[in-house]
């Protein structure tokens, strides 16, 4: 079997390559580059930079494997940096890191390796893939804390399918950066890359600012009282505590948050913690990893969801819905959208993150959406009449 | 991705080897050669005992060899570390001599310097390009690139133009004799002549074109000429320059008197006699075999591309670069336009050597990944440190866009290429473009 592992140069693909190697498969490192000016990259916290390239391929040659540098920095514009920017301007909050996987790795070089005669792709993804009644299925990673399958949680099957996650299994990353430095890897002790890899300094609002026009505009509480002005609301983010030009008297009586970005009307809204609860997350781009059982048309699963990379999965209950599936201006179709209704609010959830689902065992991938609707905690409570969850209960 | 065991396909040489023009394979006996040098031990050629002598009796060997391949004396060889630095030394050296504050001729913007100008082109090797955009930078320099047309041959007009309007002005004029991508040959001799009608000196690149086709710089009228040995069957990191008698450069290194006081620093006489040793060599080749070879390459090329289309590769295309037969295969049809099997009517447009592509569909990193899979080398477009496969500046100064030009894949051969390479690379090609079209052309 021939298998690609993507080599980013850092010690989690390194081990990934040499265990794909030991498994007998036919190795080949490539590395991604992801930007046509490197120097756009910063040099000690991201996994891009020139030098990333150089550690890939000394790790290659000292497994003895071919590599080779694929530029995708086309498709990283467009399908990732681009898209990021986009979901800012639209007031949503992305995950480009999600984005990545879900379009570049596991679906441009992926596709790619398959055109060219590979069986499968390796990374360095902490999260398991478990075969059971000859169907596979994702996992966390045994290792809780470094576990990535929520990362992963936006692949197709047919994509699932074709991943090899060598690193799963693994009690801790010492034990990587151990395995690292036995086999004379220079990544061994390499720091974990961090943040936005695209965003040089770390300091997101700038990077959108250089790159989206935005206006001053009015912060207004929740009775529509203006409280202060912002310089662009597309450059805060949904439960935005920091940085907040509002008055310390209206601060002072009860810490105030973004509860809500109104990117149409140029107008941000803050509120108490409180208003920051949520109870139901909508979304009407799924994609199911699991198969779709009747029961979730009806009662719904109970089911635990996550809705940020280094988050913890919460209970609650997963179903499909009927709804409006909004094609263009004032354009709709009728089809489906996935929702949760949580068991405990969450606060601070903003639409376009994405809300990856887990079984109850809180291991194995089901589904996952992008959010793109969220209903207040209070909301629900009023509507709130059973104790059992109707598909139809909240209206689009 | 071993297909020597499919049925059909050739026996696989241990490695196909195209990628001559990047690096050409150094013979046995020179292999031999060197090993013995080094069992012998080494010395400074400078000293005057035997150890020493044996040294510089090697260098005056060598110096012999290089200057009876260009018909020239000795005292006009000097050894450097390689093509890029000739270049340097000749650019710079020439510049830096004739572009001096208060000197003769009219004063150009920079600095109050005269004849600070220098007329180079756009399909330059980046050795030639970035030494020009240091003297721009730090010494004032200022350049005019002359024009070049589709096929990525100079515009002779262009050139009269700019010396009746800016001659005395030029402090230096360099050009390559054939370019090392897509090997076209320029018309050095016309262009040499041209400048040397005004004084103006000419520095000619001649790192693709050494070996393979006769480099005259006499007969030119060339000041400098720039050669290496890696690309002629020699060592690595051995290069020589010809520079004209009388002719002043500035050097780039200064210490000891080595090299007639042109390059300081004690020589390697190990690869220089190891670079002589080669050079005498191909001296006695006929460069007729040389097109023999990229005859067949060319036509293996295309009857894989056609293969390839019947595998269902439809939009796939190829088109061969330089010359003037402009040879393309129509997918549709499947013909062959410009005359595919009468390749040899471009025989003094373009290097035997080379045989370069833009195969419509597919991209350049996916062939040669695909490519280096079957054991084959090649080369295409310019790869970064990163290792990146870019768009190839030579094809965009040919009017090429930036998507054909990522498309583009180089074959470079040499004596030392076999039937037997060719023959099995035939054999494996139309699944490597088919590949490659495929992975190429995925939807988004």
């Amino acid at each position: 079997m021939k298998v690609l592992v993507a080599l980013s140069g850092g010690v989690d693909s390194s081990v990934a390559a040499a265990r794909v190697k030991d498994m007998g498969f036919d190795a080949i490192g490539v590395h991604l580059a992801l930007s046509r000016h490197r120097d756009l990259f910063r040099t000690s916290r991201g996994c891009c930079t020139v030098e990333d390239a150089m550690d890939a391929r000394r790790v290659a040659s000292l497994l003895n494997i071919p590599f080779y540098v694929w530029d995708f920095s086309k498709e990283f514009k467009r399908d990732v940096v681009d898209d990021f920017i986009k979901e800012y301007e639209s007031g949503r909050t992305p995950n480009p890191c999600l984005r990545c996987n879900e379009k570049i790795k596991f679906k441009a070089l992926l596709d790619r390796a398959i055109a060219m005669g590979f069986d499968a792709v390796a990374t360095g993804h902490w999260a398991r893939i478990v075969e059971k009644d000859g169907r596979k299925e994702l996992h966390r990673a045994k290792n809780k804390s470094k576990d990535q399958s929520y990362v992963l949680g936006v692949l197709t099957y047919a994509q699932l399918d074709r991943c090899i996650f060598p690193l799963g299994e693994d009690e801790t990353k010492e034990d990587i950066r151990l395995e690292a430095k036995k086999r004379g890897f220079v990544t061994a002790e390499k720091k974990d890359s961090y943040d936005i890899c695209f965003i040089q300094d770390g300091k997101t609002a700038q990077f959108l600012k250089d790159r989206i026009k935005t206006h001053a505009g009015p912060i207004v509480d929740h009775q529509n009282r203006q409280v202060g002005t912002h310089d662009g609301a597309v450059l805060y983010t949904i439960g935005q505590r920091r940085g907040l030009n509002i008055g310390a008297k209206v601060s002072l009586d009860t810490p105030k948050y973004v509860t809500a970005i109104d990117s149409a009307t140029n107008t941000i809204t803050v509120g108490s913690k409180e208003k920051l609860a949520v109870g139901v997350l909508c979304g009407q781009r799924f994609v199911f990893l699991s198969k779709v059982e009747k029961r979730l048309f009806k009662r719904g699963v109970p089911a635990r969801v996550q809705v940020r990379a280094h988050g913890t999965a919460v209970d609650c209950v997963f179903f499909v819905r009927k709804a409006e599936i909004l094609l263009r201006k004032d354009q709709t179709k009728k089809g489906y959208e996935c929702a949760v209704e949580l068991n405990a609010p969450l606060f601070g959830v903003a639409t376009g993150q994405t809300a990856v689902v887990y079984g109850v065992d809180d291991s194995k991938v089901i589904a996952s959406f992008t959010i793109d609707k969220t209903i207040p905690q209070d909301v629900r409570s009023k509507e709130n009449t059973s104790n059992s969850p109707k598909a139809d209960r909240y209206k689009s | 991705m071993q297909a020597n065991t499919e049925a059909g396909r050739s026996r696989r040489p241990d490695v196909i080897y195209f990628d001559s023009a990047a690096c050409a394979r150094m013979s046995k006996e020179t292999v031999e050669h060197v090993k013995e040098l080094l069992d012998q031990g080494i010395a400074n050629a400078a000293s005057q005992h035997s150890a020493g002598r044996r040294g510089s009796a090697l260098i005056d060997d060598a110096r012999f060899a290089l200057a009876q391949s260009m018909q020239a004396d000795t005292s006009e060889i000097v050894f450097t570390s390689g093509g890029t630095e000739s270049i340097n030394t000749a650019i710079k050296g020439l510049w830096w001599d004739r572009a001096k504050v208060g000197g003769e001729g009219p004063e150009e913007e920079a600095g109050g310097r005269t004849k600070s100008l220098i007329l180079s082109s756009k399909l330059e090797h980046p050795a030639t390009l970035n030494t020009i955009e240091f003297l721009q930078e730090y010494c004032g320099a200022s350049v005019i690139w002359v024009g070049n047309d589709r096929s990525g041959r100079i515009d002779i007009d262009d050139l009269r133009r700019i010396i009746e309007k800016k001659g005395r002005a030029v402090a230096l004029g360099t050009f390559s004799h054939a370019n090392n991508e897509i090997g076209v040959i320029q018309p050095i001799g016309d262009i040499c002549r041209i400048l040397q009608e005004q004084n103006i000196p000419t520095h000619v690149d001649c790192v693709a074109s050494f070996g393979v086709i006769p480099v005259r710089p006499h007969m030119w009228g060339a000041t400098c000429v720039s050669v290496a040995a890696h690309k002629v069957r020699g060592p690595l990191a051995v290069g020589a320059m010809w520079v004209r008698k009388g002719t002043k450069i500035v050097p780039l290194l200064h210490g000891g008197g080595a090299e007639f006081g042109r390059r300081a620093g004690t020589q390697d006489f190990i690869g220089i006699s190891a670079f002589g040793k080669a050079v005498a060599e191909f001296a006695m080749w006929d460069s007729a075999v040389l097109y023999e070879k990229r005859e067949r390459l060319i036509k293996a090329v295309f009857c894989c591309v056609q293969q390839a289309q019947k595998m269902g590769a439809k939009g796939l295309n190829a088109h061969l670069s330089g010359g003037d037969a402009e040879i393309e295969l129509n997918a549709t049809t499947g013909r062959v336009t410009g005359g595919v099997m009468d390749v040899r009517r471009s025989q003094g447009d373009v290097l035997p050597s080379i045989a370069h592509f833009i195969f419509k569909g597919c991209k350049t990193e996916v062939l040669l990944s695909l490519l280096d899979m079957y054991g084959i080398c090649a080369s295409g477009g310019a790869a970064c440190t990163s290792g990146v496969v870019a768009a190839s500046h030579v094809l965009l100064a040919c009017g090429i866009g930036e998507e054909e030009a990522e498309c583009a894949l180089r074959f470079s051969i040499n004596t030392d290429t076999s039937i037997d390479e060719i023959e099995y690379f035939e054999s494996v090609f139309a699944d490597v473009l088919f590949r490659a079209y495929s992975s190429s052309n995925l939807e988004n």
